[in-house]
């Protein structure tokens, strides 16, 4: 069973009706979650392995099997190279102690869609590399341009 | 400039996480390096009264018009106390940084020097130390040299030790501008580029009044509320064409090859500054080409991803719980795309006319 946690605290996340936005505030970038990717998010929170995730969701949306364990998957596998979510060893909580989130019957399955914006990045990616001067505090090379 | 004294640099133990001892050695450092040269002055920002202590007129004067809206003589008891002062102009000689080099992370943050209590950054190249402790309500801001401070933080100065004060009052420090009348106005909120600034400098020549134009305060309540924060406004130099009333009045008419023009608003239109009014409404500025401005209706989810990842990343040490309240803020009201047109007095007649009410906007 593949277990993950949200990267809290460099993850921040905010759900809205179809929608959860991550900001990633080591990286930088912002996420949004669409289609069911924010329940697949929700269950990965809830401590849901992917597989118990995938189950529960073919279970509700049935003769898709694969299509949807696929996409759950790949979700993760996204949200890991993002840095989103982090492997756990094991379980996060018992089983029996999840709540698992409920889904509207009238809709149908609909493909979890990772939207990646990178534009504010150059707010992060200032060089932390300096030298100490004689006084004991940081400065950069470039302090004669002042 | 005041005149240089010597002053004995405290010892401290480098590689030793001791915040707090830290802390109280720059204070003392202040207090010899602004004695017979302090400065107080009291501001009431977010209904909070906010003192700040200056070594010099030197320094003090930067922080002048950005803030000098929010004077308030009849402050009382401080809610946060703030000691601003450089090396440059009091030839006070800062102890050294008691964490080794690899301490310093992303955007300041010190390692070591950062929990619940201590909020502690470092900007390297601007030289500029930021450090609040939450159990005092007491601030420091120093800086190399006065003369380093850039521009920017002279339109935001001390904007990391406000959010640090506000974190846990519904109180959030937003990347947005406001406009409106005392009675109401709007946030206008929106990336770098989305026509924000050109959107409420448009309302310089109407009768909106400015509580913002880059970063505002919102009161988080049933009935929210917006507090000005900065009196200043930022243009990039391309766009300063249009706005010919405001351009004998930019701070910084020789570096405009590399700085965005600065305005200091209540300096050149002390009639057009107010310092809050209810908020009615987001609008999420669209710049469209076309002549007219309209308003569209947007979502709570426009209006989040709008203002969100940007106040984020640009405060240090924001948190779920930030990200919340502006969560909150923006179900609150309304929100609109404010399609902005090229005829520039079309944009604040649209916001009037949503602010007077009856028209269509109205949710």
């Amino acid at each position: 069973m593949s277990f993950y946690r949200v990267n809290r605290p460099d993850v921040v996340m905010e759900s809205f009706e179809g929608e959860t936005v991550l900001v990633h505030m080591k990286r930088g970038n912002y996420y949004s979650l669409q289609g069911s990717a924010p329940l697949i998010w929700e269950m990965i929170d809830r401590g849901c392995s992917v597989e118990e995730t995938g189950s529960y969701l073919t279970a509700q949306y049935p003769g898709r099997d694969e299509e949807i364990i696929g996409s759950v998957r790949n979700l993760a596998e996204e949200l890991i190279a993002e840095d989103l979510i982090v492997p756990l060893a094991d379980s996060p909580s018992p089983a029996s102690t999840r709540t698992l989130p409920k889904i509207e019957k009238n809709g149908s399955f609909t493909s979890p869609v990772l939207e990646r914006y990178t534009d504010m990045q150059e707010l992060l990616l200032l060089d932390p590399i300096h030298d100490v001067d004689e006084t004991g505090w940081p400065r950069r090379k470039v302090e004669e341009e002042k | 400039m005041g005149s240089a004294v010597s002053v004995e640099r405290p010892h401290l133990q480098i590689g030793t996480s001791d915040p707090a001892g830290f802390f109280q050695a720059v204070l003392e450092v202040f207090e010899k390096a602004s004695a017979g040269r302090l400065i107080e002055r009291c501001y009431r920002i977010g209904g909070k009264v906010v003192l700040l202590r200056f070594a010099g007129y030197a320094i003090a004067d930067l922080f002048a018009g950005a803030l000098e809206h929010l004077l308030d003589t009849s402050a009382g008891t401080p809610d946060l106390t703030v000691q601003i002062f450089d090396d440059g102009s009091t030839g006070t000689r800062m102890p050294p940084a008691p964490w080794p080099p690899e301490c310093h992370g992303q955007r300041g943050l010190i390692h070591g020097f950062n929990d619940d209590r201590f909020f502690t950054t470092y900007e390297i190249g601007i030289d500029i130390l930021q450090m609040f402790d939450a159990c005092r309500n007491s601030a420091i801001y120093w800086v190399r040299d006065y003369r380093w401070i850039p521009y920017w933080e002279t339109s935001f100065p001390m904007r990391s030790i406000l959010h640090w004060r506000f974190q846990n009052d519904p109180l959030q420090a937003a990347h947005a501008g406001a406009v409106g009348t005392a009675s109401g106005g709007v946030l206008i909120a929106g990336k770098s580029g989305s026509g924000k600034s050109t959107t409420t400098l448009a309302c310089l020549s109407s009768e909106l009044l400015l509580a913002g134009d880059d970063y505002v305060l919102a009161e988080i309540a049933a009935e929210p509320y917006v507090h000005s924060l900065y009196a200043t406004a930022k243009l990039v130099p391309d766009n300063c064409d249009r706005f010919p009333q405001i351009k004998p009045f930019i701070s910084n008419p020789d570096k405009l090859d590399g700085e965005k023009a600065l305005i200091f608003l209540q300096e050149h239109f002390p009639s057009k500054v107010v310092r809050g009014f209810p908020l009615r409404a987001i609008m999420l500025p669209r710049v469209t080409g076309l002549k007219n401005t309209k308003l569209v209706k947007a979502r709570a989810l426009d209006a989040y991803r709008a203002i969100a990842p940007t106040t984020l990343l640009h405060l240090t040490r924001a948190t779920e719980q930030a990200a919340h309240k502006i969560n909150l803020l923006c179900r609150s009201l309304p929100v609109y795309f404010l399609e902005a047109g090229t005829d520039l007095a079309q944009i604040p007649q649209v916001i009037s006319e949503f602010l007077t009410g009856g028209t269509q906007w109205q949710a």
